[in-house]
């Protein structure tokens, strides 16, 4: 990462790991069974300078609230290290952790559920500073309460100082949450979702008040959301994450603009656009986040990525392969059988004309695929090498004999892909890092994958 | 022809110290057939509850005060041989039914109101990922729908109908003998979706049809939605605080706030040529995933709480644009384009064009030029508590 600047890092990370629930039941003992962990964060590195908003933006379960929770030294981290300011918060004294807990805060997602019910605004705010008994006395307690309160909005302080939570709005109470983490002087925050609660016509209230703490505050900000036009409003720098991985990272407007991972487009084509409207292309991956519990092999997003990488020998076209390796998936995972064959016609032919199939939006579909409503593409369309359409042809007659594994390991030689074998190390691609073997050497392997991809800008498909 | 026609739809919940939350108020608004019609504005603005009491789902607090929902049907002991009404049932007063064939539901029992819900009416419900049963497969939850609303259908007909629906919203067909905690959070919604379509409705109700799901199933999901509207020729009305979404799927919407309609038309119009205060502080303050430096700026104060709220404009706290006359009455419908083209307010019952409901429309032009200021929003002062 090219910085204009040579300002040091304040928080640095590295290969950072948390595992969930390895803990065995006594059955899974008894039986020999292996631990198998949730996968959380699972390999994370990432910079963050003074001064920046680093903007997390990822589905549900990838692990963005972990790497939060793990920054504030709300989690061990099972593997890594965290570098916050030079020192590693994994291994700290007890007074360096005191110091630590002052400096690092945390504003969390539903202001409704992390404020005390039974303590006033003032009980609230300045609880951190007795807990790290940083203003003498009562007064001077309270006039720094006070004072963070009107910081972050919430004048006349006296109006609020013994009101309780539920006499604010979702908007003043989230103020609250900010000013408890303020209160102590923070130098780096990290807000997770911190609107997400709150209604529309406020959200942009507190949006706005962060950013102008942050310069007052001299603040860093580390932003989660699953919102990617809030990472956009709101960030500097953008990661994305899938699975437990940063798949891409880089300053924002490059990061949405012409992203480079395929799943960083997928998710910034899902996004419905009022401007776009009905020119908006629709995310070209299939099916859904798998379980972080057994996550793919090699690059976490290949089962759904559009562009992913054909063996070297392979002699057809990558989107032939694409849905080759869609059959294969069908096959291991079961979703293919004898039963599935239609009565009339051929058996193979239906099996492989229904497992060639691609589960995505209609714009990518092929003409059978509409007409059938998803459920039969045509095979004979598709540029498939012989081989491969052989192995395909076998794997179908294995199945209509109900035997799966045969199916499997007719497949195997064929359709292979790099991504499924090796994990992809993030490296830098432009502006950002890119963990993608499409980028491996450079931008070259690009122009081999075809021009379908493009950035957010580009013109959609004609019909 | 229109197929559902709200007039002056009032909803009240009754409070315990014999107050009432005034949840919709004077509501209009009409759906055509095969249209996609929106319901937007923040939460605790009324659109669910308005979208709930138009087949008596209300929680047992909540009543119609005042109002009609003509709705295009009618009940079977009340239908002819060719289902529209008699004409005995028509002259009868007593009969909610119409001559061009629609049947007010607001005047229904309850006992009549279950044979709407489901085969003319279908609900897509708010959280549909947790609207299904865990201990039943998901096809039998299909056919019992089925087999409640056509008592004619023969079980097999049902479980075939059943496998034929999740097949149409993409699920495997054999998936109907599974559970509901062995589909994935897409295919749960989809499976909603495919019980909502199960007796071939007219009208889908879907609350919040996206809210709980990440972002690129969201867009299959609205992407199903399309197509079988397509398909079926069947109209939506969608329930929504996204206005992303909404912008994207309706063909119109009504934008709401405290109960009210504030502001309806065609989705364009009210994007292109916004004529509303509230819609235009709403415009302000929600970012754009396309556009960079963006200045986003909120709406000051909170929404109102709606319990016996007093006369005038329900926004006026919070608008920059209040004047004297917004405190008297809450302001009429007025026509945009006639605004637009010589600076007039004439007050519009056209409920099919643009309207909007601000006394100050003759002055449109400036109050879209102010409303982009941020200084316009931050410079009043609001008492906020």
């Amino acid at each position: 990462m090219d910085r204009p600047d040579d300002r040091e890092p304040l928080v640095e990370i590295e290969g950072l790991r948390k595992l969930f629930d390895q803990s065995q039941g006594i059955v899974d003992t008894v039986l020999g069974r292996e631990p198998q962990p949730v996968r959380a964060v699972d390999g994370v590195s990432l910079d963050i300078y003074p001064g920046d908003t680093v903007g997390i933006a990822g589905e549900s379960g990838c692990g963005k609230t972990t790497l939060g929770k793990l920054l504030v030294k709300l989690y061990e981290p099972t593997e890594g290290t965290i570098r916050f300011d030079g020192d590693d918060v994994t291994d700290m004294t007890r007074e360096d952790e005191r110091q630590f807990r002052k400096r690092v805060q945390m504003i969390f997602q539903d202001p409704f559920e992390s404020l005390n019910p039974r303590m006033t605004v003032y009980d609230t705010v300045s609880e951190p500073l007795k807990i790290n008994e940083m203003v003498d006395g009562y007064d001077e307690r309270r006039s720094r309460v006070k004072q963070v309160l009107e910081d972050v909005g919430l004048g006349p302080a006296e109006v609020y100082l013994d009101a309780f939570p539920d006499e604010l709005s979702g908007g003043e109470r989230q103020r609250v949450a900010i000013a408890r983490a303020l209160v102590v002087d923070p130098d780096f925050v990290v807000c997770d979702e911190p609107v997400s609660m709150l209604d529309v016509s406020i959200r942009a209230g507190v949006l706005n008040l962060m950013q102008d703490l942050q310069d007052e505050y001299d603040l860093t900000y580390l932003f989660i959301s699953h919102d990617l036009s809030l990472i956009r409003y709101m960030c500097d720098r953008a990661g994305i994450m899938y699975l437990g991985n940063m798949v891409e990272q880089g300053p924002t407007d490059d990061v949405i603009d012409d992203p480079k991972h395929p799943y960083t487009e997928a998710l910034f084509d899902a996004v419905p656009d009022v401007e776009l409207g009905d020119d908006r292309r629709r995310a070209n991956a299939t099916g859904e986040v798998p379980s972080p519990r057994n996550p793919p092999s090699g690059c976490r997003y290949h089962p759904r990525c559009a562009h992913i990488i054909p063996p070297e020998d392979w002699g057809g076209s990558q989107a032939a392969f694409r849905r080759a390796f869609q059959f294969k998936l069908k096959v291991q995972r079961g979703e293919l059988d004898a039963e599935a064959a239609s009565d009339d016609g051929d058996p193979v032919e239906s099996l492989v004309e229904q497992g060639l199939t691609l589960d995505v939006p209609e714009e990518y579909r092929s003409e059978r695929e509409i007409e059938t409503g998803g459920h039969r593409t045509d095979a004979a369309s598709l540029d498939l090498p012989s081989d491969a359409r052989t192995a395909l042809d076998e794997a179908a007659e294995a199945l209509l004999d109900g035997d799966q594994d045969a199916a499997v390991a007719a497949l195997d030689e064929v359709v292979t892909t790099p991504c499924a074998s090796r994990k992809p190390r993030p490296l830098p691609s432009g502006t950002r890092e890119v963990a993608c073997h499409r980028y491996e050497d450079g931008d070259a392997n690009t122009g081999a994958i075809g021009g379908s991809n493009g950035g957010l800008n580009a013109a959609p498909a004609e019909d | 022809m229109t197929l559902l026609e709200v007039n002056d739809l009032s909803i009240r919940y009754a409070v315990d110290d014999g107050s009432a939350v005034h949840a919709s108020d004077d509501v209009n608004f009409s759906v055509e057939p095969g249209e996609t019609y929106g319901l937007v504005g923040e939460s605790g603005c009324g659109k669910t509850t308005l979208a709930k009491s138009l087949v008596h789902l209300l929680d047992d607090n909540g009543y119609i005060e005042d109002g009609e929902v003509w709705f295009e049907t009618t009940l079977p002991q009340w239908a002819d041989e060719n289902g529209d009404p008699k004409q005995s049932v028509i002259d009868d007063p007593d009969k909610p039914v119409r001559a061009d064939g629609k049947t007010d539901l607001a005047q229904l029992n309850s006992k009549q109101i279950r044979d709407i819900r489901w085969r003319d009416i279908a609900i897509i419900p708010q959280s549909a990922m947790n609207a299904l049963n865990p201990v039943y497969k998901v096809g039998d939850q299909i056919v019992e729908a089925i087999l409640r609303h056509e008592p004619e259908t023969t079980a097999e007909e049902a479980h075939e109908r059943a496998r034929d629906l999740l097949e149409r919203v993409g699920i495997e067909p054999d998936r109907a003998d599974d559970y509901a905690h062995q589909f994935s959070g897409g295919m749960k919604q989809r499976a909603v979706i495919a019980m909502a379509m199960a007796c071939g409705p007219d009208l889908l109700i879907a609350d919040e049809p996206t809210t709980a799901l990440d972002v690129i199933i969201q867009d299959r999901i609205l992407e199903e939605l399309e197509a079988l509207q397509e398909e079926f020729g069947v109209s939506i009305l969608v329930i929504s605080h996204d206005i992303s979404v909404m912008a994207e799927i309706c063909d119109r919407m009504a934008v709401m706030y405290g109960g009210k309609v504030m502001e309806s038309g065609r989705t364009e119009e009210i994007f292109d040529a916004t004529a509303n205060p509230y819609t235009l502080g709403l415009k302000n303050s929600f970012p754009t995933i396309t556009s960079k430096d963006q200045d986003l700026v909120s709406i000051p104060g909170t929404p109102p709480t709606l319990r016996d709220p007093d006369e005038g404009c329900r926004f006026r706290e919070r608008c920059p644009f209040a004047v004297e006359e917004c405190h008297a009455a809450h302001p009429p419908m007025y026509d945009v384009a006639t605004a637009d083209a010589e600076g007039r307010a004439v007050e519009s019952t056209d409920r099919r064009a643009h309207t909007t409901a601000c006394y100050r429309i003759d002055e449109l032009e400036q109050i879209r030029t102010d409303a982009i200021n941020e200084s316009t929003w931050t410079d009043q002062t609001i008492e906020s508590r």
